[in-house]
């Protein structure tokens, strides 16, 4: 009889797909999030504004209706027919940027305004300061709270399931189904997460720890 | 215009709103000169200073940075900002940086110097200002006073044509002021070409060349430390400095 054990290489291969998603949507949840933030900050009430629309809008809708408007809605009215991973990446690192540009956003604004007065000073321009000395000091402020988001990423990767993309949830689907015990294998899909969830944070508070700034506590 | 005037300022005005800030602000600083500006808080000195680089755009008025009008709209405002050295009241230190970069840091990116050159100069300024062995510490890493000796030598780097200094000592704690006014007082005898915001008279007496007392928005009054301290001649001045003399008594009891 073949028993969930014998399917546990099936669902563990899920974690690469899993991991695909996360680390995909995170590193374009990056790629947006990041320029977001300078603009909030630093650019003129037209951008500012734009910024807040988006990350409002992803912020506020469910990621479930995101992937059904995005899978079955705007990407084929705009001519695209995507696979479900790639479109559940671009869905998690859209959503992910209107979240990353906030906890940017937070970074940035606690940095004293006088260190960017004082760069100008010295004959920085705009960018310059932005890129020598408020960028390097956001970056490592914005640790903790992207630790916090590759965690609240990782588990909202599951809802991509509904597309089929074969990440551990859909594979321990089709194992509950082909060996009708339910138990056992979101037992295993569960520990998967909290494994994942652990290791990924740890490996983020040693980054945290790396880049630690000698005698500074807290706040910048 | 004569060459060595390093700075001449021409009826500056400034409002934030409604508020006027700088009432019509005129005075030249010559090459070598140290110029003292005191003042009551609230009187526009801090403004001045930031409208003299323009990090705040004065309303009205010219400003010449060694003959060159920097109130002209086609002046590309970050080169003549290179030649102004600035020195704050809250240090303003890049916290990332060690001491050394935070002096070296304005050669690299905005001089495009070699970064060796660079942090070789940035060293030989911190060992003016007495910090040589700290140059691996990081802003955190340092007292006050030390700060703020990184943050004149941060200006001193870039052989600006003049440096302001905006009440430089009134962050720090009473025992820490005497090193960065030392530091200070070298320079000036160097013939660094300053403007100061301070309320140090005893530095004002020792380096300065002249003082000038805003109120209100104006200089209403200005000449030698020594006459203006001793011998004022508007009432405003002469109620200002009676009461940093009973403050500096209290203190000195």
């Amino acid at each position: 009889m073949v028993t969930v054990w014998d399917y546990l290489p099936y669902i563990l291969e899920g974690v690469w797909w899993t991991l695909g998603l996360v680390g995909g949507g995170l590193l374009l949840g990056f790629a947006i999030g990041l320029p977001l933030a300078v603009a909030q900050v630093y650019g003129n009430r037209i951008l500012k504004g734009l910024v807040e629309v988006y990350a409002w809008f992803f912020r506020s809708v469910p990621l479930l209706v995101l992937l059904f408007l995005f899978y079955w809605g705007i990407f084929p009215a705009l001519g695209y027919k995507l696979d479900p991973l790639t479109c559940s990446i671009l869905v998690l690192g859209f959503r992910s940027g209107g979240y990353q540009s906030q906890i940017f956003r937070g970074a940035m604004q606690s940095i004293s305004e006088g260190q960017f007065i004082a760069a100008r000073t010295l004959g920085m321009s705009n960018s310059q300061a932005i890129r020598h000395i408020i960028l390097p000091q956001t970056l490592r402020i914005a640790i903790p709270g992207w630790a916090n988001e590759y965690a609240i990423i990782l588990k909202d990767s599951a809802i991509c399931f509904v597309l089929g993309v074969m990440e551990i949830l859909t594979r321990t689907r089709y194992v509950v189904m082909a060996t009708l015990e339910p138990l056992l294998p979101y037992f295993i899909a569960g520990g998967l997460f909290i494994l994942l969830t652990y290791g990924g944070t740890k490996l983020v508070n040693i980054v945290y720890e790396k880049t630690r700034i000698p005698g500074l506590i807290g706040r910048m | 215009m004569s060459s060595d005037i390093v700075l001449k300022v021409e009826d500056l005005h400034k409002s934030y709103g409604n508020i006027p800030v700088l009432k019509g602000i005129s005075f030249e600083v010559r090459r070598g000169e140290t110029k003292i500006i005191c003042g009551p808080s609230g009187s526009g000195k801090s403004t001045l200073l930031r409208c003299l680089n323009l990090i705040t755009k004065p309303d009205k008025g010219r400003i010449w940075l060694e003959g060159e009008e920097i109130t002209d709209r086609n002046v590309n405002i970050n080169k003549v900002r290179q030649r102004i050295g600035f020195v704050f009241q809250e240090f303003n230190l890049f916290n990332h940086l060690t001491a050394l970069r935070n002096v070296s840091i304005g050669l690299e990116v905005v001089k495009k110097m070699d970064k060796n050159e660079a942090r070789r100069i940035a060293l030989e300024m911190l060992r003016k200002v007495g910090l040589e062995e700290h140059a691996h510490k990081y802003p955190a890493e340092l007292s006050g006073g030390q700060k703020q000796r990184v943050a004149i030598a941060r200006a001193l780097a870039m052989n600006p044509a003049i440096i302001f200094y905006d009440e430089p000592t009134s962050a720090l704690d009473p025992q820490l002021i005497g090193e960065v006014l030392e530091v200070m007082k070298a320079l000036a005898r160097e013939k660094v070409t300053s403007i100061v915001v301070t309320h140090e008279m005893g530095f004002a007496q020792s380096v300065g060349d002249e003082i000038l007392f805003m109120y209100d928005g104006k200089i209403i009054e200005q000449g030698p430390p020594l006459q203006i301290i001793q011998n004022p001649k508007c009432e405003q001045t002469r109620r200002f400095f009676q009461r940093i003399h009973e403050l500096y008594a209290r203190e000195n009891k």
